[in-house]
């Protein structure tokens, strides 16, 4: 499903060059759960902005779902982001104006789909979060679980096929943050690939492989027993 | 997704009230000016184009040139015989020629007694030339009987209520003639944008009698008080036309070239113009009008006004959209990654803009419809919106929203959807750098509009104060000019008598024209010089006065001596003239034209005495050659001074003594000061247009500015926190703070400066006597600018200043 080499990113101000990635070689097969960690500032976030299509490599070759994209402009990334990729936040990124049923039904109207298909899938989509009882509220009226277990609906909603989690459990209690993970593999068992960044080892134990990034440098790659690349 | 994007408009609006409140109010504000502005320039640019043949309409005018070539008159006023001579020399061209003559008649029905003054008198052809709408009788031969005479509807009321008009009578009275006229026609009140409105059109019979017969009129080319007017050809351009009129003049005065007399080609030193009736109103500013004219520069002025105001409350819109844009930034970053391209983004942000404007003009709207009567007392319109009826001005609002909703909207929707997903969901997001500066930049803008307006206003105040308070050089208090009738002057030795015994009566005079009017009559003459009689090649403008006219009206003597009732010569044979003719003669000071001799308008005699320049017109007026001469009847008014302790009971005891002469006649009078303060009129109403729509663009920039200062301040707590904990004092902080705002309205200074002062400069054109610019004026603008974007700033200042940083420093 994706396949990375030799990626590099640089970022550049005035007078300092600062690389985020370095060399980095990365191969994600569809079905797989992949936990990435390591310290603050390793090129975490980089990798999966890249990943996710929001962001391009400076140097290297990056292909998703067998597309070369490394050099696809912005509306070109969107395009193929479009119900392939669903996105998961640590800080959840609800848009605090509208309702539960309207975040989860935004994507499926960037996609153009017409007023019941969306009202069936965002329906769908928020019953299997157990989240239909909130449909009508605003996003600051749910707990952290409640609305990470929306924008989870919201990932989920188009039926993308690669989920990126930044960080799922960064501002949850441990009870909700299990919740929140136990939702993610079980919809890694149903087939949905994903990729999550997390600090947390506890969380990572939920994966499949876990990758160690150190300085834009992957340093290690674990996998699970009874699993292989 | 429409749908969803007006959802998101609509709550973001709720969620943030102060800051829709700013831009909605703002904006309204700001639709309310253009909409007011724009209404009334629709009708000023709307006069006589009622006419269904407007486009082929011409007025005659006659202007007569110095051998120097330059203008020394020219009328909007002709003589009788140029209508007729003109149809008859060009046939082709010209299909129609009418007259109008006006005055000011008593006209009675029985008890009712009114002076009318929009009385005329027309050719018969007037209705085949001008559309006017027709509600009884038969308008082709309405004027065509010696007595025939069309009303207005308004008139018909006031003189035979609800009875049928036709046929029946009304008395005229002018002057000493007096006559009747039969209603043959009533026409519809003539609409309010004629560059002419009349209540009356009568016959011109009566006029032609007046100048002694057709024949006797016919040659008569010295009277220029007919409007003449030519319906020409629909192949015909004005300006050919125009061009051929030099050949008739000269026709019409052939040169003479005699041993008595010599006359070079009349038509170097006189001319006829052509202009389009529909460019009257705004175009002609002659030596005489039938009524006041506007002027095209004040409309541009206040297209550049509406404008300006409309662009203040689009700045606010924009600057607020973007600095506001950090609150924004992580809905654009989340609509991005779940698909939205940027079109999208552009069209959902440009949609808030419009769904604002809209907003803002169901507001404007209704803050028109509330001001709209007190605009129109203060324009003395009767303009009116309709929006359901007239189309036009539906879509010109919609025109006005489409534009406000652009303008406003495209840069914070360029600028909103540019921002990278990337960036702005790691929540570091910080709009700035170039941003900044336009935002600054559209402030500056907002400031510098602001700073113009108010300076604009104080130099069209302090040119008022300048011609109100300026010496004249005569006195201007308690002097009431009274009209005369025949009856009046015939019995002037008596009246002025019985007037004079009223202890608050100075003095009375009479005379053909007093201070504050134009002064258009003159005729030819010789003057003295080197023991030779030679012609006077320019325009002596004459006074037909009562022998104590300079006392009463203080005129200094410089040299000589004033009327004389005692030497029975002086009435026929005496001249005073203003210094302005004797420099103009070319004498070196006024003694020196004591005694010399001086020939006018068919009198011969000789300089008496020499007064003092004086004021006769207004200040937008050179001060013109005058001479004043024995009145032997050519009288229009009788003026009486008074003293100021006395104002109530003189103009009571004038009334009564009227009366007892003119029992039917209504009485009327004028004081000489606010004859003279009203022609100042057209500035005075453009400073007070300056002065409210200098307040309504500083009230909203000040609005914008308090929006953006609140959210540039906001942006700012964590380091005024820090500033604080390191020990800052408040002062310290809200200097701080104010500072940058103050740069701008500084920099707004420096650039308002030079607008105001050359536009205003052009203005101060309009005057022939004006007061140097002062730069305190712009000071004072920049100063009041600068308190009160102080006076906003400071108060988010100091709230984020008195701030606990213990707070704001944990909320990080």
């Amino acid at each position: 499903m994706i396949k990375a080499k030799n990626l590099r990113k640089l970022y550049i101000t005035e007078d300092v060059e600062t690389t985020a990635l370095n060399n980095v070689n990365i191969e994600i097969k569809e079905g797989e759960f992949v936990a990435i960690m390591g310290p603050s500032g390793c090129g975490k976030s980089t990798l999966l902005n890249i990943m996710g299509l929001l962001d391009n490599p400076s140097e290297g070759e990056y292909s998703f779902l067998g597309h070369e994209v490394s050099s696809y402009s912005e509306r070109e990334r969107a395009q193929l982001r479009k119900g392939n990729i669903g996105f998961v936040f640590q800080s959840f990124n609800l848009i605090d104006e509208l309702t539960v049923f309207e975040n989860v039904e935004l994507p499926l109207l960037y996609l153009g789909m017409d007023a019941n298909e969306r009202k069936e899938k965002a329906e769908a989509a928020l019953e299997r979060m157990a989240m239909m009882h909130r449909r009508n509220h605003f996003p600051q009226q749910l707990s952290g679980g409640q609305q990470q277990r929306v924008a989870i609906a919201r990932a989920v909603v188009a039926n993308a096929k690669l989920i990126l989690a930044d960080e799922p459990t960064g501002n949850l209690d441990s009870d909700h943050g299990n919740e929140v993970m136990k939702l993610l593999e079980e919809l890694n068992e149903a087939g949905t690939t994903i990729i999550m960044v997390t600090h947390s080892p506890h969380d990572a134990d939920f994966a499949t492989r876990v990758i160690h990034l150190f300085d834009g440098h992957v340093v290690t790659e674990n996998m699970k027993e009874g699993f292989h690349v | 997704m429409l749908k969803n994007y007006f959802k998101i408009a609509i709550r973001n609006l709720i969620k943030s009230p102060g800051y829709s409140f700013i831009n909605i109010f703002g904006l309204a504000l700001g639709i309310t000016a253009f909409v007011l502005i724009l209404l009334f320039i629709t009708d000023e640019l709307s006069y006589d184009k009622y006419h269904d043949k407007s486009d082929n309409i011409y007025r005659v005018s006659r202007e007569w040139l110095n051998p120097d070539g330059e203008t020394s008159l020219h009328l909007g006023h002709i003589a009788p015989p140029f209508a007729e001579l003109i149809k008859e020399e060009f046939p082709d061209d010209v299909k129609n020629a009418v007259r109008l003559f006006d005055l000011s008649p008593l006209i009675s029905n029985g008890d009712k007694h009114l002076i009318q003054d929009r009385f005329f008198f027309a050719d018969p052809d007037v209705f085949e030339v001008f559309s006017w709408t027709k509600i009884s009788g038969d308008l082709t031969t309405a004027l065509e009987s010696p007595d025939g005479i069309v009303l207005t509807e308004s008139m018909v009321k006031v003189y035979f209520g609800d009875e049928n008009p036709i046929g029946k009578s009304l008395d005229f009275s002018y002057q000493g003639v007096e006559t009747v006229f039969q209603v043959n026609a009533v026409i519809e009140d003539v609409p309010e944008n004629s560059h002419f409105k009349f209540d009356f059109l009568a016959s011109m019979e009566p006029v032609t009698q007046f100048y002694g017969g057709y024949e006797a009129m016919m040659q008569n080319f010295g009277s220029n008080n007919f409007s003449t007017y030519l319906l020409i050809s629909e192949q015909t351009n004005g300006k050919d036309l125009e061009a051929k009129f030099p050949a008739l003049i000269d026709k019409i005065f052939p040169p003479i070239e005699s041993d008595v007399d010599y006359r070079p080609n009349s038509s170097d030193f006189m001319k006829l113009h052509l202009m389009p009736v529909t460019d009257i109103h705004l175009h002609s500013h002659l030596d005489s009008e039938i009524e006041a004219n506007g002027n095209i520069e004040y409309i541009y002025i206040y297209t550049a006004v509406a404008i300006f105001i409309l662009l203040i409350a689009c700045i606010n819109f924009m600057n607020l959209s973007t600095a506001r844009s950090a609150r924004r930034a992580s809905e654009v970053g989340l609509r991005k990654v779940m698909g939205a391209n940027r079109s999208s983004l552009i069209k959902q942000f440009m949609g808030e803009s419009f769904l604002l404007a809209f907003l803002a003009l169901i507001l404007g709207v209704v803050f028109v419809e509330v001001l709209l009567p007190y605009f129109n007392d203060f324009v003395d319109k009767e303009l009116v919106l309709n929006y359901f009826t007239d189309f036009k001005w539906t879509l010109c609002l919609l025109a006005v929203v489409s534009f406000i909703g652009l303008v406003a909207g495209s840069y914070p929707a360029l600028f909103l959807s540019s921002f990278q997903p990337a960036i702005v969901l790691k929540g570091s997001f910080k709009a700035g750098g170039a941003h900044e500066w336009f935002r600054s930049g559209l402030v500056v803008l907002q400031f510098t509009i602001s700073i113009t307006l108010i300076a604009s206003m104080g130099i069209v105040f302090n040119q008022l104060d300048y011609v109100q308070s300026k010496e004249l050089g005569f006195d201007k208090e308690n002097i009431a000019v009274v009209g005369v009738s025949p009856e009046i002057e015939s019995n002037y030795v008596d009246i002025r008598n019985r007037l004079l015994q009223q202890p608050g009566i100075i003095d009375v005079s009479m005379q053909s024209r007093v201070p504050s009017g134009r002064l258009l009559d003159s005729q030819g003459g010789m003057y003295e010089k080197n023991g030779e009689l030679i012609n006077i090649d320019f325009r002596i403008a004459d006074i037909h006065v009562s022998h104590n006219f300079l006392d009463l009206f203080g005129l200094e003597l410089v040299a000589g001596r004033s009327f004389d009732i005692n030497l029975a010569s002086d009435s026929t044979e005496a001249f005073i003239l203003n210094e302005s003719s004797i420099y103009r003669l070319g004498y070196s000071n006024p003694d020196e034209s004591i005694g010399k001799q001086f020939n006018y308008g068919g009198r011969n005699g000789f300089i008496t005495g020499v007064v003092q320049d004086f004021h006769f017109e207004s200040l937008h007026q050179s001060i013109a050659p005058i001479v004043f001469v024995v009145s032997n009847g050519r009288n229009n008014s009788i003026a009486v001074k008074f003293r100021d302790e006395y104002r109530n009971e003189t103009i009571a005891f004038i009334e009564d003594q009227w009366a007892s002469y003119m029992p039917n006649y209504p009485f009327d009078y004028s004081l000489i000061e606010d004859s003279f303060n009203e022609q100042y009129e057209g500035e005075r109403t453009l400073g007070e247009v300056f002065a409210y729509f200098a307040f309504l663009a500083i009230i909203i920039a000040a609005l914008g500015l308090f929006g953006l200062a609140s959210f540039t301040i906001q942006q700012r707590v964590k380091e005024i926190g820090i500033r604080k904990v390191l020990g800052a004092s408040v002062s310290q902080i809200v200097f701080l703070l104010s500072t940058n705002f103050t740069k701008l309205v500084l920099i707004a200074f420096l650039f308002a400066t030079p607008i105001a002062y050359f536009a205003m400069k052009k203005w101060l054109e309009n005057f022939a006597y004006s007061e140097p610019i002062s730069v305190w004026i712009f000071f004072i603008g920049g100063i009041i600018a600068l308190c009160i974007a102080l006076l906003t700033i400071s108060f988010q200042a100091i709230k984020s200043a008195l701030l606990n940083p213990a707070q704001t420093l944990k909320s990080e």
